[in-house]
This record gives structure tokens, C-alpha cells and sequence, in this order.
């Protein structure tokens, strides 16, 4: 909404600077965006919320600018003057105009005008249209949009001479009718929208545009001048399925003053008559009009003191409510408060503590600190903290202390990025129905995606050589009958290598590097979940393992399939491994508190124990053997060295691990450990022919 | 018969003379190391007197001292291997512990969190010392619950500036589902829940249908606040803003409220900061207008009490703020894609 001070100052004495006014408005909650000067005049540019379409004109913002500078307003006497009902009192209507909408209009006024030449509009008012932005076209929709910045009501003007029929109806179009708006397109019309139809067709599209075979032009010598309250619904629905927005609709979809329908048909009447010669003939069709009841809030100003925290008088109150245009009654502790008919935002007595706070200033408001053991968080039984935030934010630190950067992706995808990783991430996903653009279509359903496109950027940019990466987020698919199926995941990437460093190894980021991070998780976590190594469904990771918890599967973990680093542009070499697991199933598993168990009271006894044994014994097999022959005195068993090649026979493999043997409170015996060790040995040669190096 | 104590002390310190003297004439790194397995190895000379330790008839004194001997040629002889291997490293470059101190340490693989995880931990910290407890929601939500229930109805107006972006999935009984253009769908789903007084936020990721440039992004975060409670008032609101203000900005920090509307709060309010970097007066950052626009806020609408079954007369108030304008504005980036784009250059600046 712009404005002009020259033409504010017509309804209210100003001095103030027009930077003053701007603060005002602006901390009043009418924000000024913009202010410029030009030539002896300020335009104001305002954002108003949808809640004030009362704030739509000059005569809006001139009431506002009163109530917020703590004055009294007074309706100038020369508008009122041309609101004055027209000479000769009530005439027999010679237009016959029928609401077969009553939802949709609420009050149908019209007048015709005779005589009129229509032409180019006097300089001084085309200058103020153009400088609100309007475009001037002739001095009769030049009126028409004068008077809506003026006072609020948008009017239209049809060339009475074009109209079939002396019948004019407000109603839903129908099936099958099309209307050519004045921009010249034709619109197919529904019976969602609201029109306006002469005994023919529909000569407009209710509140939103007029059409063009009916429109003003320089021939038009009669004239039906239209002002009317239609209902922000139906008008909303006609602009969003015509696609068409004006205005005339911006005001109408907000709420006109339903008071000031005839006001403005017979100001605008006057003001044509006036500019293009032409009389007004008969009197105004007014149809619909009955009385709006009576909107009555009840208000206890003590109450909206407590509820506002400011120390406001009743008579400070009072005179609030009342600079707004709000009668107030009622007894001294419970007021009736009448708002006026252009507030159809002040209905429940909340509504007017914004408006008590508004004109007393929201800074003067103390600020104050609530009772911080509110919480009712804790009165309950539960803990002040949800348990899980608490679980997600150690799971981000954990992953941090292992050298993991946390990284956060695109939740939308495009059909195709998800579809180059093949079958397993295109099944369930699930799409927009109104996507921006084919870039963002669809929901993603992995994060491998928005991961292995993380990866070929930072390749791209030559930013790294390794990559250590992590992201929790949701992923989404469908559930077929059911709500679509929201998880909480997280995505683990390592590939390349960490930059070199003098006097240190190169560390290779690969899959153990990877599994090694996911164990001390899942081990912190204590869960008890099971790997079982294997190709992984669909195959985007090879080889790869699958994790269980319990019988749920909890996630994935292998090396991506080169086929698809490949689709994502990223180069086999570094081979980067992933892995991803579902949060949810972890947040449900139960976690009691740690419970500390006694310090051994005698250090553990450590051997050593190299062996040959095939290679293709797996190592889960090798240390499930270990501990059943090791027990009870057996601690532990950790492979500190596999090495195949040079002085190993070929097909085997040489494993050395480190076994810790402890009785906790006493000291072991010699014999005991070498008994041990001699049935460990033992077991190894007969299962894996395994042999001592 | 055993051999008499003295005679032992003599035969020990000549043999350390002669090691200690071999070991000056050393060149080579392998000389000292077969000079020690020679005196100190498994099977050297020295671990052929300690048997003598046990040997019958000697008195316990003397088997004392034998011992002290024995261990102090040990200590005394490995402490002047060392040195002379020192020595020889020194030669050959620099005295022993001499390396270059401005060799740079090792680099310490400890990796980062994302900036928006940052500043959400930030956000979530202060105000979880005013008694507000974080509480999650669903990405994915019903019209009702992002609309209807937070007194947005179809047709509003500013349901209009809610673009949203709607899923291609049979609606429920709660309506068409949507990615939530706000986190205030969570205020329902808790309330629904719990009964007051409460003081809750709901950090997390919302969604917009706005096209991507510097400053728009379709998916960003905010945090939300709720607190509902028996006196509640407008003041307790501005005074946990201030104080939250403080917290993330410094001490100085400067906050004004302006009337505004929300369809879910009345009365409601902006709060804007007294410009971070001009310090209210006006620059390039904040449009010159001294001030930059960070969150809404308001008393709770008594619609949305009455939608999850409040009692008439329950009074709260609620917040929201966008992370990522916080971020931006925290650590001057210009640009919001920086956030999803994850090129690590980016990430890690942050600590």
C-alpha cells in the first residue's frame, strides 16, 4: 500500500516530519518500507498485515495515524459532504438487480450516470494515480480508482449502453461460460467463481476484474457505476482459479467496510458527474443492505491490564478503544465494546488487548522474566530434557571426537539425481504434487545422495582428499494405506585419505575406518545389534553388511558400488564406504543407566599368539573359537596384525592376537595360563589346522 | 665354596669400567646395541651373577648388597648407553631432544559440526537456563495442524503466504499432507499431548516454496517457543526475548517490538535488533534502517487454545526465528545456499 502526505493531510492536520509519521506507523504496526520525496510530496510505501484491509486507502491510514498520535479523528466535512444521500430522496429503480449469491454479496449497490464524456483525466488527479502507482486511463476509471485509495472501496464501471437486458444478477457462473477480462484474456469459468451477469452473459468476474465487452471507452455516453461488499472467500477462490489478482480483489479477498458501500457509489458518482459532464439519473439501487448486527465484545480492561503486564488506567483504556472508532459501554468492570464496521478484525476482547498495547506502545511494556520452574516438563515425571534431544546431540559429539565433519543436505532432490543410484532409492520415494522447480521433486528417501553429491563438489573444488563425513536428517517414503513413513537417519562417509602430515602413517579412510567409528557408536550407544556381512538388497553397496537390531534392520554399511560413485560423478579412486542407519529404531531401545563394575584387583596377564590358518577363515569364526576354548580365564582377544605375502604360505594368513587373561582377585598361576593358552591352541589346530608361527 | 663379597664389588666395577670405556670408543649405533645385549642382554654377563643371589651360604646382608650392586651396574650402564646413543645422534644432528621445535604438531583428527547445528545448540542453550525444554516434531504434516489448528483457515489471506509444498500421497482425515511451513505445527501436537504450565521449543527444518537465490532457500530451521502458564503476561514474553537476545548477541544487545499479525497469536509482535554491526545507526547490512527484523512472537490466539481443548482464560505466549538468518547474521555470510551446499572449505571455519 503506498500513500501520499499531501493527500493524508487532507483528512488530518499534520506537522510533524514525514519521518516522524513513518516511526509511528512503523512502531504502531504499520511498517513503512520505503519513503521518498518527490517534488514537494512524500510517498510512503507500507506493508499491511492482512488483518487491516481497513488500511487499504487514505482515509484508513489518516484514522490510524490519529489513533497512534493519541488524537481524536473527525471525518472531514467536505467528504461528508459528498456522501450526502442524493437529491430527490428514494426513485423507483430502473435497473433491476437481483443477489442470487447472498453468501457471496452481501450488499449490491448501483447508479447510473447519463451524459458522460468519457477522455483523459484532469492532470492534477492522474498525477496522484500515477504517483500511487495506478495507471490513469479515463476520467470515469480514473474516479473509480481515486475513490478505492480514498476511502477503501473498490468500484467498477460498465458501459450501461453494452448491457443486454435490463437485469443485472450477482451470481456463480456456470458451466461452460468463458469471460474476456479487460487485459484482453479469456478465462473458462466455473461455478466456484462469483460473476456478474447481465440478462446475457457474465459481464464480470465478481470483484476482480470487469470484461471487455462492457468496459469504458471514449463512445460511452451511459454508465452503471458498481459498489458492493462481496464475500473474501469467493473472491479469493475466483482470483486463485482465474489466476488473476487485482486491486479491486486484493481488498475484497481482506474485507471491505460493509458501512461504506453506498457512501463510496454516491462519492464516486458525484466525483464523474463533476469531471465528465454527465448527470446522475435516478436514484441509487441499493439491494442486500440490511443492518449487519451489532458486534459487541465484552472486555474487562482489569484483565487486559494482567494479561498486557502495563499499568494502564481504565480511563486510558477507554479513550484508546474510543480514538480507534470503538463505542464502549457496559458497567465499570465488564465493558461492551462496539468496534467500528471497517474493524472486522476486533471480535474477542484479545483482539483489543493488541490494540490497548499497540496505542500505549509496545516499548513502554516492562519486560519481565516468568517463574523459570514452570516447567511442567518435570511436575510430570519427565525429565526437563527430552531424552532423545539429549541422545541425538552426544551422537553429533561422538561422531565430532572421531574426526567426522557434520554435514546438512537437500531434503528435496530431483527425480533424476535420486534415480541415478538405481532401483533401491526410485522405490517408495515419494513426490511433490507442486514442486518449484524439477530440481526439488521429490522427497529423498536416502541420504547417500545429498552425500555422494557433497563428495563430487569437494572433488570438483579440489577442497579435500578425505573425506570423514556425517548427517542426521529425515527421510521419507511411502507406506501404502498408511502415513507416509517419516525416519530419522544418519549417514556416515569416509573415502580418500587425510592430508599428509610429517611423521605420521597416511591413514586410509576405508571401510574399517568406517566400521570402527560405527562400533564405538553403536557401543556407546549400547545397543546390542548384530553385523551380518553380505551383498546388501539392490546392490549400491559391494560388498557390503547388513546391521540388526534385534530382528528390526537397523542400517547398512559397505563400499559403494563404483556403477554408482560412477553415476554421480565421482571417480572410482577414492572408493568411498557408507553407511546408514535408522535413529528411530535406536531411540526406542531402552538404555538403563551405567552400572560401574569393580576394578580388577590384580593386573591382567598378557600373551601373545600368532597363527597360520587359511585364509578363508573369517575372524568373527577364529575369535568365537578363542573365547569358547579361553574361558572362563580368557578376558580378551584382539587381533593386532593380519598379514598375507612374503614367508606365508599362499592361501593362508597369518593373525596375531593379543590375549588377556585375568582371574580378577588373584593372582594367576603359571600353570593355569599355560593350560589356557595349550586348550586355545588346541582348539585352533583343530578347527582351523591352524599353526603356531 | 662362594666368592667373597669384596671380590665380587671388584670384579662388577671393573667391568663397568671396561663396558663404560668400550662404550666411549663407540661409532656406530649397532656397536652400542651389541655392547648391551653383551652386558645387559638375556643371556649377557650380567644375568650370570644373579644366580649368585641365591647361592647357599652367603648371609643375607651380603646378599642384599650383592643385589644393589647388581642393579645399580644396570641403571648405571643403561643411563650411559643412553647418553652416548644421545651423543651420536647429536653428531650426527643436533643434541639429544634438539629437533626442530617449529616442525608443526601432528594434526589432530577431530571433526566439526555444521554451523546450523551450532547455532540451533546456541539458541536452544539460553533459553533451556529461562526453563524451556526442546521437544521435536514431524517434517511431514496435515493441513490441519500447520493451518487449520493454529487458527490459519482455507481461503485466509495469509494462508496465502504460507506457499507450501504439498505431497503426492492420499490425504488423511486431518487433511492434504505437506512439508510444514513452520515449526508450529509441534505446538499443537504438544499441546494436544500435556497440560500446562509448560515452556517448550521445537527446533527443526521447515519448508518453503520459495525459489533459491543469496537469501531464499525451500528448506530452512527455525526454533519455536511455547510457554503456557497460569499470569503469563506480555512482559514475560519481551523479557525472555531480551534475555535470549543477550545471550546470543552480548550484553549490548538491544531489542524492539513492534505490533504485527500472526493468525496464531494476538496480540503479536516483530522484534528487531539493533543492527549488530552499526550499532543502530544504519548501514549496508541492515538497509540503513538500524535494525534487523529476527523474530515474530505473540500471546498464544485463543483459537489454537480452543483446538487442542485449553480451557477458555489459558494464557501463553509463543516465539519463532529462523536459524539461518541468525547464523548469517552471527558470522556475516552472504549467502544462504552456503549451508547446503557443504563445501568443506565453508564448513570448516566453524569450530
Amino acid at each position: 500500500m503506498r500513500f501520499l502526505l499531501s493527500w493524508l493531510k487532507e483528512f488530518i492536520e499534520l506537522s510533524l516530519h514525514p519521518s516522524a509519521i513513518a516511526e509511528r506507523l512503523t512502531m504502531g504496526g504499520v511498517e513503512v518500507t520505503g519513503l521518498t520525496q518527490i517534488e514537494g510530496d512524500w510517498l510512503f510505501e507500507l506493508e499491511v498485515t492482512p488483518n487491516r484491509p481497513d488500511l487499504l486507502s487514505h482515509l484508513g491510514i489518516a484514522r490510524e495515524t490519529a489513533a497512534l498520535l493519541g488524537r481524536p479523528f473527525r471525518f472531514p466535512r467536505w467528504l461528508q459532504r459528498q456522501m450526502l444521500p442524493l437529491e430527490g430522496g428514494p426513485q423507483p429503480p430502473s435497473l433491476q438487480i437481483t443477489l442470487q449469491d447472498p453468501e457471496g454479496c452481501r450488499r449490491y449497490c448501483g447508479l447510473i450516470l447519463e451524459g458522460v464524456t468519457v477522455k483523459a483525466g484532469p492532470p492534477r488527479l492522474t498525477e496522484r494515480l500515477s504517483r500511487l502507482g495506478v495507471r490513469p486511463i479515463n476520467n470515469v476509471v480514473d474516479v473509480t480508482n481515486l475513490c478505492m485509495l480514498e476511502v477503501g472501496q473498490p468500484l467498477h464501471a460498465f458501459d450501461l449502453d453494452k448491457l443486454e437486458g435490463s437485469a443485472i444478477q450477482v451470481r456463480r457462473a456456470r458451466p461452460g461460460e468463458t469471460l474476456v477480462t479487460i487485459d484482453g484474456v479469456s478465462h473458462p469459468l466455473t461455478p466456484e467463481m462469483l460473476v456478474i451477469a447481465d440478462g446475457r452473459r457474465p459481464i464480470a468476474l465478481a470483484g476482480v476484474m470487469g470484461g471487455r465487452e462492457t468496459e469504458i471507452t471514449p463512445a460511452t455516453r451511459r454508465i452503471l457505476l458498481e459498489s458492493a461488499w462481496f464475500d473474501p472467500i469467493r473472491i479469493r477462490r475466483s482470483s486463485r482459479l482465474s489466476r488473476l489478482g487485482s486491486e479491486s480483489s486484493y481488498r475484497f479477498e481482506r474485507g471491505v467496510d460493509p458501512a461504506g458501500v453506498p457512501a463510496a457509489a454516491i462519492r464516486s458518482a458525484r466525483w464523474i458527474a463533476d469531471l465528465s459532464g454527465g448527470n446522475i439519473s435516478g436514484g441509487l439501487i441499493d439491494v442486500g443492505g440490511s443492518e449487519t448486527p451489532k458486534v459487541r465484545i465484552p472486555l474487562r480492561p482489569q484483565r487486559a491490564a494482567e494479561v498486557l503486564g502495563m499499568p494502564v488506567t481504565l480511563s486510558q483504556q477507554r479513550r484508546f478503544l474510543e480514538q480507534l472508532g470503538c463505542r464502549v459501554a457496559g458497567t465499570a468492570t465488564l465493558w461492551q465494546v462496539e468496534p467500528p464496521s471497517w474493524r472486522e478484525d476486533l471480535r474477542i476482547p484479545e483482539d483489543l488487548y493488541e490494540e490497548l498495547v499497540r496505542l500505549w506502545g509496545y516499548e513502554r511494556c516492562a519486560p519481565t522474566l516468568p517463574p523459570v520452574a514452570r516447567t511442567a516438563v518435570v511436575l510430570e515425571g519427565r525429565p526437563p530434557e527430552d531424552p532423545w534431544m539429549k541422545r541425538q546431540r552426544q551422537i553429533r559429539q561422538w561422531l565430532v571426537a572421531a574426526g567426522m565433519q557434520e554435514i546438512m543436505t537437500h531434503s528435496l532432490l530431483s527425480p533424476e539425481d535420486l534415480a541415478r543410484g538405481g532401483s533401491p532409492f526410485t522405490k517408495g520415494a515419494i513426490s511433490l504434487e507442486n514442486p518449484l522447480s524439477v530440481d526439488q521433486g521429490v522427497l529423498r528417501n536416502t541420504l547417500l545422495v545429498g552425500a555422494l553429491q557433497t563428495v563430487a563438489r569437494n572433488l570438483n573444488r579440489k577442497a579435500t582428499e578425505g573425506f570423514e563425513l556425517f548427517e542426521m536428517g529425515r527421510i521419507f517414503s511411502e507406506d501404502p494405506g498408511r502415513r507416509p513413513k517419516e525416519t530419522s537417519a544418519l549417514a556416515l562417509l569416509v573415502a580418500g585419505e587425510r592430508a599428509p602430515a610429517w611423521g605420521l602413517r597416511p591413514a586410509p579412510l576405508g571401510l574399517f575406518h568406517l566400521k570402527g567409528i560405527l562400533e564405538m557408536l553403536l557401543q556407546r550407544l549400547r545397543v546390542e545389534s548384530v553385523m551380518e556381512a553380505g551383498s546388501v538388497s539392490g546392490g549400491f553397496l559391494d560388498p557390503g553388511i547388513r546391521l540388526k537390531l534385534g530382528k528390526e534392520p537397523l542400517g547398512v554399511l559397505g563400499w559403494v558400488d563404483p556403477k554408482v560413485l560412477a553415476a554421480y560423478e565421482i571417480p572410482p579412486e577414492p572408493a568411498v564406504a557408507y553407511a546408514q542407519i535408522d535413529l528411530d529404531l535406536i531411540r526406542q531401545a531402552v538404555t538403563p543407566p551405567v552400572r560401574m563394575q569393580a576394578l580388577p584387583k590384580v593386573p591382567p596377564v598378557v600373551r601373545d599368539l600368532a597363527i597360520l590358518v587359511h585364509e578363508a577363515a573369517t575372524h568373527r569364526e577364529i575369535v568365537q573359537a578363542i573365547e569358547e576354548a579361553g574361558a572362563p580365564l580368557l578376558k580378551s582377544a584382539a587381533l593386532f596384525d593380519l598379514y598375507k605375502g612374503k614367508q606365508v604360505p599362499s592361501g593362508k594368513k597369518s593373525m596375531a592376537f593379543r590375549l588377556s587373561y585375568s582371574a580378577g582377585d588373584r593372582t594367576l598361576t603359571e600353570e593355569e595360563i599355560s593350560a589356557t593358552h595349550q586348550r586355545i591352541v588346541g582348539a585352533l589346530q583343530a578347527a582351523f589346522q591352524a599353526v603356531l608361527r | 665354596m662362594t666368592q667373597p663379597i669384596d671380590s665380587l664389588d671388584e670384579e662388577l666395577k671393573r667391568l663397568l669400567q671396561e663396558a663404560t670405556e668400550t662404550l666411549a670408543g663407540a661409532k656406530e649405533a649397532a656397536e652400542i646395541e651389541a655392547l648391551r645385549v653383551r652386558y645387559l642382554g638375556r643371556k649377557g654377563i650380567l644375568n650370570r651373577y644373579f644366580p649368585l643371589l641365591g647361592a647357599e651360604g652367603r648371609p643375607a646382608e651380603e646378599r642384599v648388597r650383592l643385589g644393589q650392586r647388581l642393579n645399580a651396574f644396570k641403571q648405571k650402564l643403561e643411563q650411559e648407553i643412553f647418553e652416548r646413543r644421545q651423543a651420536l645422534k647429536g653428531q650426527a644432528g643436533g643434541a639429544p631432544h634438539s629437533e626442530d621445535l617449529t616442525l608443526p604438531g601432528h594434526p589432530t583428527a577431530v571433526g566439526r559440526l555444521h554451523p546450523i547445528t551450532r547455532t540451533i545448540d546456541e539458541i536452544l542453550s539460553i533459553f533451556r537456563s529461562l526453563g524451556f525444554s526442546p521437544v521435536e516434531g514431524p517434517e511431514g504434516e496435515t493441513e490441519y495442524y500447520n493451518f487449520d489448528a493454529l487458527n490459519i483457515p482455507p481461503e485466509h489471506p495469509s494462508r496465502q503466504s504460507f506457499d507450501n509444498f504439498y505431497l503426492k500421497v492420499p490425504p488423511s482425515e486431518k487433511g492434504r499432507w505437506l512439508l510444514r511451513s513452520h515449526t508450529s505445527p509441534m505446538q499443537i501436537h504438544f499441546m494436544e499431548a500435556n497440560t500446562p504450565p509448560f515452556q517448550i521449543l521445537v527446533p527443526g527444518r521447515v519448508f518453503r516454496r520459495d525459489a533459491v537465490d543469496a537469501s531464499h532457500c525451500f528448506q530452512f530451521h527455525q526454533v519455536e517457543g511455547l510457554a503456557v502458564g497460569l499470569n503469563l503476561h506480555f512482559g514475560d514474553l519481551k523479557g525472555v526475548l531480551v534475555a535470549w537476545a543477550r545471550g546470543m548477541f552480548g550484553p549490548e544487545a538491544r531489542l524492539r517490538f513492534r505490533p504485527h499479525y500472526f493468525p496464531f497469536t494476538e496480540p503479536s509482535a516483530e522484534a528487531d535488533l539493533a543492527c549488530i554491526f552499526c550499532r543502530g545507526k544504519g548501514c549496508r547490512v541492515c538497509g540503513q534502517k538500524g535494525w534487523l527484523e529476527i523474530l515474530g512472537c505473540g500471546m498464544v490466539h485463543p483459537a489454537v487454545f480452543k483446538a487442542v481443548g485449553y480451557p477458555p482464560g489459558t494464557v501463553g505466549f509463543a516465539f519463532g526465528m529462523g536459524v539461518e538468518r541468525i547464523a548469517m547474521l552471527k558470522h556475516g555470510i552472504e549467502d544462504i545456499r552456503l549451508f547446503f551446499e557443504n563445501d568443506l572449505r565453508f564448513l570448516q571455519q566453524f569450530p
